[in-house]
Protein backbone atom coordinates (compact mmCIF):
# COMPACT_ATOMS: atom_id res chain seq x y z
CA UNK A 1 0.00 0.00 0.00
CA UNK A 2 2.73 2.56 1.05
CA UNK A 3 4.48 1.66 -2.16
CA UNK A 4 1.08 2.24 -4.52
CA UNK A 5 1.11 5.59 -2.34
CA UNK A 6 5.00 6.55 -3.13
CA UNK A 7 4.30 5.80 -6.43
CA UNK A 8 1.13 8.10 -7.02
CA UNK A 9 3.14 10.95 -5.08
CA UNK A 10 6.14 10.51 -7.35
CA UNK A 11 3.81 11.26 -10.40
CA UNK A 12 1.90 13.51 -9.23
CA UNK A 13 5.21 15.61 -7.95
CA UNK A 14 7.23 15.22 -11.18
CA UNK A 15 4.93 15.51 -14.02
CA UNK A 16 3.50 18.57 -12.26
CA UNK A 17 6.49 20.31 -11.68
CA UNK A 18 7.23 23.66 -13.86
CA UNK A 19 10.93 22.70 -13.75
CA UNK A 20 10.28 19.07 -15.78
CA UNK A 21 8.93 18.47 -19.27
CA UNK A 22 5.78 16.38 -19.20
CA UNK A 23 6.60 14.86 -22.19
CA UNK A 24 10.31 13.75 -21.66
CA UNK A 25 10.75 9.98 -21.58
CA UNK A 26 13.30 10.31 -18.53
CA UNK A 27 13.25 12.75 -15.89
CA UNK A 28 15.52 12.87 -13.42
CA UNK A 29 14.86 14.79 -10.01
CA UNK A 30 17.66 16.06 -7.18
CA UNK A 31 19.44 12.38 -8.00
CA UNK A 32 22.73 11.67 -5.76
CA UNK A 33 24.23 8.76 -5.99
CA UNK A 34 27.52 7.54 -4.10
CA UNK A 35 30.22 4.89 -4.09
CA UNK A 36 31.14 3.32 -0.29
CA UNK A 37 30.10 6.73 1.04
CA UNK A 38 31.70 9.07 -1.38
CA UNK A 39 29.21 11.32 -3.62
CA UNK A 40 29.70 10.34 -7.23
CA UNK A 41 27.12 12.36 -9.06
CA UNK A 42 25.82 15.33 -7.17
CA UNK A 43 22.07 16.85 -7.39
CA UNK A 44 21.11 15.50 -10.86
CA UNK A 45 18.23 17.19 -12.80
CA UNK A 46 17.74 16.43 -16.13
CA UNK A 47 14.60 15.97 -18.66
CA UNK A 48 15.87 13.48 -21.95
CA UNK A 49 14.28 14.93 -24.99
CA UNK A 50 11.87 13.35 -27.32
CA UNK A 51 13.05 11.30 -30.34
CA UNK A 52 16.99 13.00 -30.14
CA UNK A 53 20.31 10.80 -30.00
CA UNK A 54 21.80 12.24 -26.38
CA UNK A 55 25.53 11.58 -25.82
CA UNK A 56 26.48 11.78 -21.98
CA UNK A 57 30.22 13.17 -22.24
CA UNK A 58 33.07 13.88 -19.20
CA UNK A 59 36.47 12.98 -17.79
CA UNK A 60 37.05 9.29 -16.97
CA UNK A 61 35.86 9.09 -13.42
CA UNK A 62 33.08 11.88 -13.82
CA UNK A 63 30.12 9.47 -13.54
CA UNK A 64 29.11 8.84 -16.76
CA UNK A 65 28.05 4.92 -16.52
CA UNK A 66 26.95 5.52 -13.08
CA UNK A 67 24.44 8.99 -14.37
CA UNK A 68 22.85 5.48 -16.66
CA UNK A 69 23.11 2.69 -14.23
CA UNK A 70 21.54 4.81 -11.29
CA UNK A 71 18.93 5.75 -13.72
CA UNK A 72 18.15 2.12 -14.62
CA UNK A 73 18.11 1.23 -10.64
CA UNK A 74 21.32 -0.99 -11.12
CA UNK A 75 23.49 1.36 -8.88
CA UNK A 76 21.04 2.39 -5.79
CA UNK A 77 20.30 6.17 -5.79
CA UNK A 78 21.14 7.81 -2.51
CA UNK A 79 18.61 10.67 -3.01
CA UNK A 80 16.30 11.35 -5.84
CA UNK A 81 13.36 10.27 -8.27
CA UNK A 82 13.85 8.96 -11.88
CA UNK A 83 10.53 8.99 -14.03
CA UNK A 84 10.20 7.35 -17.41
CA UNK A 85 6.88 8.89 -19.00
CA UNK A 86 5.83 9.60 -15.81
CA UNK A 87 5.98 6.32 -14.09
CA UNK A 88 8.52 4.47 -12.36
CA UNK A 89 11.36 2.37 -14.01
CA UNK A 90 9.67 -0.94 -12.59
CA UNK A 91 6.68 -0.10 -14.71
CA UNK A 92 8.12 0.96 -17.65
CA UNK A 93 10.88 -1.02 -17.71
CA UNK A 94 9.55 -3.10 -20.93
CA UNK A 95 10.15 0.19 -22.91
CA UNK A 96 13.30 0.83 -21.99
CA UNK A 97 16.58 -1.07 -23.55
CA UNK A 98 20.36 -1.43 -22.02
CA UNK A 99 23.31 -2.31 -23.69
CA UNK A 100 26.07 -2.23 -21.21
CA UNK A 101 29.48 -1.50 -20.61
CA UNK A 102 31.95 -4.36 -22.34
CA UNK A 103 33.84 -4.89 -19.16
CA UNK A 104 30.61 -6.25 -17.42
CA UNK A 105 29.79 -9.35 -19.75
CA UNK A 106 31.30 -12.45 -18.93
CA UNK A 107 32.02 -13.31 -22.89
CA UNK A 108 33.77 -16.52 -22.47
CA UNK A 109 30.11 -17.86 -21.44
CA UNK A 110 29.10 -20.53 -23.92
CA UNK A 111 26.39 -19.25 -25.33
CA UNK A 112 25.36 -18.74 -29.02
CA UNK A 113 25.02 -15.33 -30.85
CA UNK A 114 20.94 -16.23 -31.75
CA UNK A 115 20.37 -16.94 -27.72
CA UNK A 116 22.46 -13.89 -26.37
CA UNK A 117 20.08 -11.60 -29.14
CA UNK A 118 16.81 -13.84 -28.06
CA UNK A 119 17.35 -12.12 -24.51
CA UNK A 120 16.51 -9.56 -25.34
CA UNK A 121 12.97 -10.70 -25.58
CA UNK A 122 12.96 -12.31 -22.03
CA UNK A 123 10.53 -9.48 -21.07
CA UNK A 124 7.92 -10.31 -23.04
CA UNK A 125 8.61 -14.33 -22.60
CA UNK A 126 8.17 -13.74 -19.10
CA UNK A 127 9.60 -15.98 -16.22
CA UNK A 128 9.31 -20.23 -16.41
CA UNK A 129 8.46 -19.65 -20.26
CA UNK A 130 10.75 -21.19 -23.04
CA UNK A 131 12.34 -19.52 -25.84
CA UNK A 132 10.57 -20.70 -29.11
CA UNK A 133 11.14 -20.87 -32.79
CA UNK A 134 8.88 -17.85 -33.21
CA UNK A 135 11.38 -15.99 -30.88
CA UNK A 136 14.38 -16.86 -32.23
CA UNK A 137 13.13 -16.14 -35.67
CA UNK A 138 12.63 -12.47 -35.02
CA UNK A 139 15.80 -12.59 -33.17
CA UNK A 140 17.64 -13.64 -36.21
CA UNK A 141 15.71 -10.85 -38.28
CA UNK A 142 17.31 -8.30 -36.30
CA UNK A 143 20.95 -10.06 -36.54
CA UNK A 144 20.14 -9.57 -40.81
CA UNK A 145 19.79 -6.01 -39.66
CA UNK A 146 23.01 -5.78 -38.12
CA UNK A 147 24.59 -8.17 -40.77
CA UNK A 148 25.12 -10.55 -38.42
CA UNK A 149 23.27 -13.21 -39.46
CA UNK A 150 25.86 -15.63 -40.95
CA UNK A 151 27.05 -15.41 -37.12
CA UNK A 152 24.23 -16.82 -35.57
CA UNK A 153 25.18 -20.26 -34.26
CA UNK A 154 28.78 -18.98 -33.11
CA UNK A 155 29.89 -18.80 -29.78
CA UNK A 156 30.00 -15.02 -28.72
CA UNK A 157 33.63 -14.98 -27.61
CA UNK A 158 34.88 -16.01 -31.17
CA UNK A 159 33.57 -12.82 -32.75
CA UNK A 160 35.77 -9.58 -32.45
CA UNK A 161 34.91 -6.86 -30.52
CA UNK A 162 33.11 -5.43 -33.20
CA UNK A 163 31.11 -7.85 -33.79
CA UNK A 164 30.22 -8.65 -30.55
CA UNK A 165 28.98 -5.06 -30.06
CA UNK A 166 26.60 -5.08 -33.51
CA UNK A 167 25.44 -8.61 -31.47
CA UNK A 168 24.58 -6.61 -28.50
CA UNK A 169 22.88 -4.12 -30.92
CA UNK A 170 20.74 -6.26 -32.14
CA UNK A 171 20.11 -7.60 -28.67
CA UNK A 172 18.65 -3.88 -27.55
CA UNK A 173 16.82 -3.74 -31.04
CA UNK A 174 14.94 -6.96 -30.44
CA UNK A 175 13.18 -5.66 -27.69
CA UNK A 176 11.32 -3.16 -29.74
CA UNK A 177 11.76 -0.51 -26.81
CA UNK A 178 11.16 3.39 -26.80
CA UNK A 179 13.99 4.61 -25.08
CA UNK A 180 17.71 3.18 -25.27
CA UNK A 181 20.54 3.29 -23.17
CA UNK A 182 23.91 2.51 -24.76
CA UNK A 183 27.11 2.51 -22.43
CA UNK A 184 30.25 3.31 -24.50
CA UNK A 185 28.86 1.01 -27.93
CA UNK A 186 32.15 2.06 -29.74
CA UNK A 187 34.70 1.18 -27.45
CA UNK A 188 37.04 -1.51 -29.19
CA UNK A 189 34.70 -1.05 -32.04
CA UNK A 190 36.32 -0.70 -36.18
CA UNK A 191 35.28 2.45 -38.37
CA UNK A 192 32.83 0.54 -40.38
CA UNK A 193 31.01 -1.13 -36.71
CA UNK A 194 30.93 2.14 -35.68
CA UNK A 195 29.24 4.38 -38.65
CA UNK A 196 26.72 0.96 -39.14
CA UNK A 197 25.68 1.41 -35.31
CA UNK A 198 25.54 5.15 -35.54
CA UNK A 199 22.98 4.92 -38.67
CA UNK A 200 21.12 2.25 -36.50
CA UNK A 201 21.04 5.04 -33.64
CA UNK A 202 19.68 7.28 -36.26
CA UNK A 203 16.80 5.54 -37.81
CA UNK A 204 15.93 4.81 -33.41
CA UNK A 205 15.42 8.50 -33.32
CA UNK A 206 13.84 9.37 -36.48
CA UNK A 207 11.37 6.59 -35.28
CA UNK A 208 10.55 8.74 -32.36
CA UNK A 209 13.14 7.27 -29.97
CA UNK A 210 15.25 8.69 -27.83
CA UNK A 211 18.95 7.34 -27.47
CA UNK A 212 21.21 7.94 -24.50
CA UNK A 213 24.96 7.04 -25.24
CA UNK A 214 28.00 7.72 -22.53
CA UNK A 215 30.55 8.69 -25.52
CA UNK A 216 34.47 9.49 -24.88
CA UNK A 217 35.13 10.42 -28.38
CA UNK A 218 34.94 14.11 -28.23
CA UNK A 219 35.66 14.79 -31.78
CA UNK A 220 33.06 13.01 -32.88
CA UNK A 221 30.00 14.06 -30.62
CA UNK A 222 28.70 17.31 -32.90
CA UNK A 223 28.69 14.59 -35.65
CA UNK A 224 27.04 11.35 -33.91
CA UNK A 225 24.55 13.82 -31.36
CA UNK A 226 21.67 15.98 -31.24
CA UNK A 227 21.69 16.79 -27.49
CA UNK A 228 24.52 16.64 -25.02
CA UNK A 229 25.21 16.16 -21.13
CA UNK A 230 27.87 17.36 -19.83
CA UNK A 231 28.76 15.52 -16.81
CA UNK A 232 31.74 15.83 -14.37
CA UNK A 233 30.34 14.67 -10.85
CA UNK A 234 27.15 17.46 -11.49
CA UNK A 235 25.99 18.29 -14.63
CA UNK A 236 28.40 21.21 -16.00
CA UNK A 237 25.79 21.80 -19.39
CA UNK A 238 23.29 20.14 -21.27
CA UNK A 239 20.85 20.68 -24.20
CA UNK A 240 21.32 20.94 -28.04
CA UNK A 241 24.78 20.21 -29.32
CA UNK A 242 25.06 23.44 -31.33
CA UNK A 243 24.30 25.30 -28.54
CA UNK A 244 25.71 23.33 -25.62
CA UNK A 245 28.89 22.06 -27.35
CA UNK A 246 31.18 24.66 -27.28
CA UNK A 247 34.94 25.13 -25.80
CA UNK A 248 33.93 26.81 -22.49
CA UNK A 249 31.34 24.38 -21.69
CA UNK A 250 34.07 21.78 -22.10
CA UNK A 251 36.82 23.83 -20.22
CA UNK A 252 34.44 23.54 -17.00
CA UNK A 253 33.84 20.25 -17.79
CA UNK A 254 37.55 19.26 -17.98
CA UNK A 255 39.38 21.69 -16.12
CA UNK A 256 42.80 21.04 -16.14
CA UNK A 257 43.35 18.77 -19.11
CA UNK A 258 44.36 22.15 -21.37
CA UNK A 259 46.12 20.20 -24.00
CA UNK A 260 43.27 18.08 -24.61
CA UNK A 261 40.46 20.88 -24.85
CA UNK A 262 42.84 22.47 -27.64
CA UNK A 263 43.07 19.80 -29.66
CA UNK A 264 39.44 19.60 -29.48
CA UNK A 265 38.62 23.34 -30.15
CA UNK A 266 40.99 23.41 -32.98
CA UNK A 267 38.82 20.31 -33.82
CA UNK A 268 35.43 22.28 -33.25
CA UNK A 269 36.67 25.42 -35.74
CA UNK A 270 37.48 22.57 -38.28
CA UNK A 271 33.83 21.07 -38.27
CA UNK A 272 32.40 24.72 -37.86
CA UNK A 273 34.37 25.43 -40.97
CA UNK A 274 33.57 23.02 -43.06
CA UNK A 275 30.16 21.94 -41.62
CA UNK A 276 29.30 19.21 -44.32
CA UNK A 277 32.57 17.00 -44.13
CA UNK A 278 32.06 16.30 -40.83
CA UNK A 279 34.27 13.27 -40.89
CA UNK A 280 37.59 14.39 -41.62
CA UNK A 281 37.56 15.71 -37.67
CA UNK A 282 37.64 12.13 -36.15
CA UNK A 283 41.63 12.03 -37.38
CA UNK A 284 42.71 14.99 -34.56
CA UNK A 285 43.89 12.16 -32.12
CA UNK B 1 22.69 -59.61 -6.84
CA UNK B 2 21.78 -60.26 -3.04
CA UNK B 3 24.47 -58.46 -1.40
CA UNK B 4 24.55 -56.29 -4.32
CA UNK B 5 20.78 -54.56 -3.26
CA UNK B 6 21.80 -54.96 0.42
CA UNK B 7 24.78 -53.57 0.25
CA UNK B 8 25.75 -51.62 -2.46
CA UNK B 9 22.73 -50.68 -4.23
CA UNK B 10 21.79 -47.51 -1.60
CA UNK B 11 25.08 -46.31 -1.32
CA UNK B 12 25.61 -46.67 -5.01
CA UNK B 13 22.20 -44.30 -5.43
CA UNK B 14 23.24 -41.97 -2.89
CA UNK B 15 26.26 -41.01 -5.04
CA UNK B 16 24.37 -41.24 -8.25
CA UNK B 17 22.16 -38.50 -6.79
CA UNK B 18 24.45 -36.57 -4.80
CA UNK B 19 27.02 -36.51 -7.57
CA UNK B 20 24.58 -35.15 -10.80
CA UNK B 21 23.32 -32.42 -8.07
CA UNK B 22 27.01 -31.25 -7.43
CA UNK B 23 27.85 -31.36 -10.94
CA UNK B 24 25.20 -29.05 -12.13
CA UNK B 25 25.78 -26.67 -9.60
CA UNK B 26 29.68 -27.35 -10.47
CA UNK B 27 28.96 -26.29 -13.92
CA UNK B 28 27.74 -22.21 -13.01
CA UNK B 29 30.66 -22.73 -10.09
CA UNK B 30 33.25 -23.17 -13.38
CA UNK B 31 31.35 -20.45 -15.23
CA UNK B 32 31.15 -17.88 -12.59
CA UNK B 33 35.06 -19.05 -11.91
CA UNK B 34 33.97 -19.28 -8.29
CA UNK B 35 34.85 -23.31 -8.30
CA UNK B 36 36.85 -22.91 -5.07
CA UNK B 37 33.76 -22.12 -3.17
CA UNK B 38 33.46 -25.78 -2.97
CA UNK B 39 36.42 -26.22 -1.50
CA UNK B 40 35.93 -23.29 1.02
CA UNK B 41 32.64 -24.59 2.19
CA UNK B 42 33.51 -28.24 2.09
CA UNK B 43 36.20 -27.57 4.71
CA UNK B 44 34.25 -24.76 6.41
CA UNK B 45 31.95 -26.91 8.12
CA UNK B 46 33.60 -28.91 10.40
CA UNK B 47 33.73 -26.13 13.59
CA UNK B 48 29.71 -26.35 12.50
CA UNK B 49 29.75 -29.98 13.17
CA UNK B 50 31.79 -30.14 15.68
CA UNK B 51 29.85 -27.25 17.50
CA UNK B 52 26.49 -28.70 17.12
CA UNK B 53 27.71 -31.95 18.70
CA UNK B 54 28.99 -30.09 21.72
CA UNK B 55 26.29 -27.57 22.45
CA UNK B 56 23.60 -30.85 22.09
CA UNK B 57 25.18 -33.56 22.75
CA UNK B 58 23.11 -35.40 20.01
CA UNK B 59 24.22 -37.06 16.71
CA UNK B 60 21.13 -36.53 15.12
CA UNK B 61 21.55 -35.91 11.33
CA UNK B 62 19.39 -32.44 11.40
CA UNK B 63 21.67 -30.92 14.23
CA UNK B 64 24.51 -31.77 12.34
CA UNK B 65 22.98 -30.82 9.32
CA UNK B 66 22.38 -27.21 10.69
CA UNK B 67 25.66 -27.18 12.11
CA UNK B 68 27.12 -27.07 9.22
CA UNK B 69 24.91 -25.05 7.34
CA UNK B 70 25.95 -22.21 9.48
CA UNK B 71 28.94 -23.02 9.59
CA UNK B 72 29.36 -23.03 5.73
CA UNK B 73 27.40 -19.82 5.19
CA UNK B 74 29.13 -17.83 7.96
CA UNK B 75 32.92 -18.93 6.34
CA UNK B 76 31.03 -17.49 2.40
CA UNK B 77 30.26 -13.96 4.27
CA UNK B 78 33.36 -13.71 6.51
CA UNK B 79 34.65 -14.34 2.70
CA UNK B 80 32.79 -11.58 1.09
CA UNK B 81 34.12 -9.27 3.63
CA UNK B 82 37.79 -10.11 3.89
CA UNK B 83 37.37 -9.59 -0.19
CA UNK B 84 36.30 -5.96 0.38
CA UNK B 85 37.98 -4.87 3.26
CA UNK B 86 41.07 -6.91 3.18
CA UNK B 87 42.11 -6.17 -0.28
CA UNK B 88 43.01 -9.60 -0.87
CA UNK B 89 41.52 -11.54 -4.28
CA UNK B 90 38.84 -13.33 -3.47
CA UNK B 91 41.39 -17.06 -4.14
CA UNK B 92 43.28 -16.07 -1.32
CA UNK B 93 40.10 -14.79 0.98
CA UNK B 94 38.61 -18.52 0.67
CA UNK B 95 42.15 -20.08 0.73
CA UNK B 96 42.35 -17.98 4.35
CA UNK B 97 38.95 -18.58 5.81
CA UNK B 98 38.69 -22.81 4.99
CA UNK B 99 41.98 -23.19 6.00
CA UNK B 100 41.48 -21.36 9.15
CA UNK B 101 37.80 -22.99 9.91
CA UNK B 102 39.36 -26.10 9.30
CA UNK B 103 41.56 -25.55 12.00
CA UNK B 104 39.67 -24.76 14.27
CA UNK B 105 37.53 -27.63 13.35
CA UNK B 106 40.58 -30.16 14.55
CA UNK B 107 41.06 -27.95 17.39
CA UNK B 108 37.50 -28.40 18.18
CA UNK B 109 37.27 -31.92 18.00
CA UNK B 110 40.59 -32.41 20.31
CA UNK B 111 38.52 -30.44 23.14
CA UNK B 112 35.62 -32.22 22.73
CA UNK B 113 37.54 -35.81 22.45
CA UNK B 114 38.31 -35.27 26.68
CA UNK B 115 34.26 -35.89 26.58
CA UNK B 116 34.47 -38.89 24.49
CA UNK B 117 32.95 -37.95 21.41
CA UNK B 118 33.85 -40.13 18.52
CA UNK B 119 34.51 -37.82 15.69
CA UNK B 120 37.44 -37.60 13.35
CA UNK B 121 38.18 -35.12 10.66
CA UNK B 122 38.69 -37.91 8.55
CA UNK B 123 35.35 -38.78 8.19
CA UNK B 124 34.60 -35.39 6.92
CA UNK B 125 37.43 -35.95 4.38
CA UNK B 126 36.70 -39.44 3.28
CA UNK B 127 32.69 -39.57 3.95
CA UNK B 128 31.23 -42.78 5.79
CA UNK B 129 29.31 -44.26 2.68
CA UNK B 130 30.19 -47.93 4.34
CA UNK B 131 27.37 -46.73 7.20
CA UNK B 132 24.32 -46.84 4.39
CA UNK B 133 23.08 -50.33 3.52
CA UNK B 134 20.49 -52.40 3.66
CA UNK B 135 19.84 -55.20 6.54
CA UNK B 136 17.10 -56.82 5.37
CA UNK B 137 14.89 -58.25 8.59
CA UNK B 138 15.00 -62.52 8.33
CA UNK B 139 12.55 -63.93 6.03
CA UNK B 140 12.39 -60.99 3.92
CA UNK B 141 12.15 -60.87 0.42
CA UNK B 142 15.16 -59.17 -1.60
CA UNK B 143 14.68 -58.13 -4.63
CA UNK B 144 14.18 -54.62 -6.60
CA UNK B 145 11.25 -53.32 -5.36
CA UNK B 146 11.98 -54.32 -1.36
CA UNK B 147 15.35 -52.21 -1.80
CA UNK B 148 13.76 -49.24 -3.25
CA UNK B 149 11.24 -49.76 -0.15
CA UNK B 150 14.05 -49.55 2.27
CA UNK B 151 16.09 -47.25 0.78
CA UNK B 152 18.19 -45.34 3.87
CA UNK B 153 16.59 -41.76 4.54
CA UNK B 154 20.41 -40.40 3.61
CA UNK B 155 19.70 -41.92 -0.44
CA UNK B 156 16.36 -40.59 -0.38
CA UNK B 157 17.09 -37.08 0.95
CA UNK B 158 20.24 -37.10 -1.92
CA UNK B 159 17.23 -37.56 -4.40
CA UNK B 160 15.45 -34.80 -2.56
CA UNK B 161 18.27 -32.67 -3.21
CA UNK B 162 18.75 -33.91 -6.90
CA UNK B 163 15.33 -32.90 -7.64
CA UNK B 164 15.40 -29.49 -5.86
CA UNK B 165 18.61 -28.48 -7.43
CA UNK B 166 17.59 -29.96 -11.11
CA UNK B 167 14.14 -27.79 -10.98
CA UNK B 168 15.50 -24.85 -9.80
CA UNK B 169 17.68 -24.52 -12.84
CA UNK B 170 14.74 -25.96 -15.36
CA UNK B 171 12.29 -23.02 -13.69
CA UNK B 172 14.76 -19.99 -13.53
CA UNK B 173 17.18 -21.55 -16.83
CA UNK B 174 16.76 -17.88 -18.80
CA UNK B 175 17.23 -15.82 -15.77
CA UNK B 176 20.27 -17.75 -14.22
CA UNK B 177 22.32 -17.93 -17.71
CA UNK B 178 21.25 -14.26 -18.42
CA UNK B 179 22.67 -13.33 -14.46
CA UNK B 180 26.03 -15.50 -15.09
CA UNK B 181 26.51 -13.74 -18.63
CA UNK B 182 25.37 -10.10 -18.20
CA UNK B 183 24.38 -9.26 -14.87
CA UNK B 184 23.69 -5.79 -15.67
CA UNK B 185 21.37 -6.13 -17.95
CA UNK B 186 19.18 -8.77 -15.78
CA UNK B 187 18.44 -5.57 -13.37
CA UNK B 188 16.93 -3.79 -16.67
CA UNK B 189 14.79 -7.27 -17.03
CA UNK B 190 14.18 -6.81 -13.10
CA UNK B 191 15.97 -9.31 -12.04
CA UNK B 192 18.13 -9.06 -8.72
CA UNK B 193 22.05 -10.48 -9.07
CA UNK B 194 22.80 -9.88 -5.75
CA UNK B 195 19.72 -12.07 -4.13
CA UNK B 196 20.69 -14.43 -6.42
CA UNK B 197 24.48 -14.87 -5.91
CA UNK B 198 23.62 -15.48 -2.47
CA UNK B 199 20.56 -17.88 -2.99
CA UNK B 200 23.26 -19.63 -5.25
CA UNK B 201 25.54 -19.99 -2.41
CA UNK B 202 23.46 -21.25 0.19
CA UNK B 203 21.62 -23.53 -2.67
CA UNK B 204 25.75 -24.98 -2.90
CA UNK B 205 26.11 -25.18 0.87
CA UNK B 206 22.81 -27.16 1.25
CA UNK B 207 24.04 -29.35 -2.02
CA UNK B 208 27.82 -29.97 0.06
CA UNK B 209 26.37 -30.26 3.59
CA UNK B 210 23.81 -32.95 2.79
CA UNK B 211 26.79 -34.83 0.53
CA UNK B 212 29.90 -34.95 2.41
CA UNK B 213 28.91 -36.91 5.53
CA UNK B 214 28.30 -39.49 2.69
CA UNK B 215 30.90 -39.02 0.41
CA UNK B 216 33.06 -37.13 2.15
CA UNK B 217 34.51 -33.52 0.78
CA UNK B 218 37.19 -35.04 -1.06
CA UNK B 219 34.56 -36.60 -3.68
CA UNK B 220 32.36 -33.60 -3.21
CA UNK B 221 34.47 -31.12 -4.60
CA UNK B 222 35.57 -33.02 -7.49
CA UNK B 223 32.03 -34.00 -8.46
CA UNK B 224 31.80 -29.78 -8.18
CA UNK B 225 34.39 -28.97 -10.28
CA UNK B 226 35.80 -32.22 -12.62
CA UNK B 227 32.93 -33.24 -14.90
CA UNK B 228 32.28 -29.92 -14.93
CA UNK B 229 35.54 -28.78 -16.16
CA UNK B 230 35.87 -32.12 -18.70
CA UNK B 231 32.24 -31.06 -20.48
CA UNK B 232 33.67 -27.14 -20.49
CA UNK B 233 35.95 -28.33 -23.08
CA UNK B 234 34.01 -30.78 -25.54
CA UNK B 235 31.88 -27.85 -26.11
CA UNK B 236 30.50 -24.03 -26.16
CA UNK B 237 26.95 -24.78 -25.40
CA UNK B 238 25.64 -24.12 -21.89
CA UNK B 239 22.76 -26.99 -22.37
CA UNK B 240 25.37 -29.69 -23.89
CA UNK B 241 27.94 -28.99 -21.53
CA UNK B 242 25.40 -29.81 -18.56
CA UNK B 243 24.59 -33.08 -20.49
CA UNK B 244 28.13 -34.04 -20.94
CA UNK B 245 29.01 -33.20 -17.44
CA UNK B 246 26.08 -35.31 -16.11
CA UNK B 247 27.19 -38.52 -18.77
CA UNK B 248 31.22 -37.90 -16.76
CA UNK B 249 30.09 -37.98 -13.56
CA UNK B 250 27.59 -40.90 -13.82
CA UNK B 251 30.10 -42.82 -15.93
CA UNK B 252 32.81 -42.08 -13.54
CA UNK B 253 30.54 -43.00 -10.03
CA UNK B 254 29.54 -46.12 -11.63
CA UNK B 255 32.95 -47.07 -13.26
CA UNK B 256 34.43 -45.93 -9.96
CA UNK B 257 32.60 -47.68 -7.65
CA UNK B 258 33.04 -50.83 -9.40
CA UNK B 259 36.63 -50.63 -9.59
CA UNK B 260 36.85 -50.00 -5.81
CA UNK B 261 34.18 -52.87 -4.97
CA UNK B 262 36.16 -55.38 -7.06
CA UNK B 263 39.59 -53.77 -5.30
CA UNK B 264 41.25 -53.30 -8.77
CA UNK B 265 45.22 -53.02 -8.26
CA UNK B 266 44.32 -53.86 -4.22
CA UNK B 267 47.30 -56.19 -3.26
CA UNK B 268 44.98 -58.53 -1.65
CA UNK B 269 41.67 -58.19 -3.44
CA UNK B 270 39.97 -56.11 -0.59
CA UNK B 271 37.50 -53.31 -1.65
CA UNK B 272 38.82 -49.94 -2.06
CA UNK B 273 37.91 -46.63 -1.14
CA UNK B 274 34.80 -45.76 -3.39
CA UNK B 275 35.01 -41.96 -3.13
CA UNK B 276 38.86 -41.96 -3.94
CA UNK B 277 38.25 -44.50 -6.46
CA UNK B 278 35.44 -42.02 -8.39
CA UNK B 279 37.86 -39.08 -7.74
CA UNK B 280 40.74 -40.33 -9.41
CA UNK B 281 38.07 -41.66 -12.28
CA UNK B 282 37.06 -38.42 -13.02
CA UNK B 283 40.81 -37.16 -12.90
CA UNK B 284 41.48 -39.62 -15.48
CA UNK B 285 38.63 -38.54 -17.52
CA UNK B 286 39.43 -34.84 -17.29
CA UNK B 287 42.91 -35.88 -18.64
CA UNK B 288 40.87 -37.54 -21.92
CA UNK B 289 38.90 -34.18 -22.31
CA UNK B 290 41.73 -32.57 -22.55
CA UNK B 291 43.85 -34.51 -25.12
CA UNK B 292 40.20 -34.94 -27.24
CA UNK B 293 40.35 -31.32 -27.15
CA UNK B 294 43.95 -30.34 -28.14
CA UNK B 295 43.66 -33.28 -31.13
CA UNK B 296 40.89 -31.31 -32.57
CA UNK B 297 42.00 -27.61 -32.02
CA UNK B 298 45.19 -29.21 -34.16
CA UNK B 299 42.93 -30.70 -36.29
CA UNK B 300 40.82 -27.19 -37.07
CA UNK B 301 43.87 -25.13 -37.39
CA UNK B 302 45.62 -28.01 -39.85
CA UNK B 303 41.95 -27.48 -41.97
CA UNK B 304 42.53 -24.29 -41.56
CA UNK B 305 46.35 -23.64 -43.20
Amino acid sequence: MKNILDRIQTQISLRSKPEHNPNSPMSVHAMTVAYNDRPVLWDIDYDAPVASLVGVVGPNGAGKSTFIKACLGILPKLSGIVEFWGMPFNVARSRIAYVPQRESVEWDFPISVLEVVCMGLYAEIGLFKRVTAKHKARARRYLELVQMEQFADRQISELSGGQQQRVFLARALVKEADLYFMDEPFSGVDAVTESSIINSLKELKQAGKTVIVVHHDLTTVSEYFDSVILLNSRIIAQGEVSTTFNTENLRKTYGGKLTLLEDISKSMEKLSSKSSTVKSSSDVF
Amino acid sequence: MNSFLTLDFSALLAILFLGMASTLLGNFLLLRKESLIGDSISHSVLPGIVLAYLFTDSRHVYVVFIGALLAGLLSSLIINWIIKFGRVEPGAAMGIVFSIFFALGVLLIEQASSRSLDLDADCLLYGQLETIFWLPKSGEEINLITAIINLPSDVIAAVINFIFVASLLWLFWKEIILICFDPASSYVLGLKPRLFDMGFLIVVTLSIVSSFKLVGSILVISLLIVPAASARLLTNRINKQLFFSLLFAIVGILLGYYLAVIGIFAPSGQSLNAAGMISTILGLQLLLAIIWSKYRNNKVTLALN
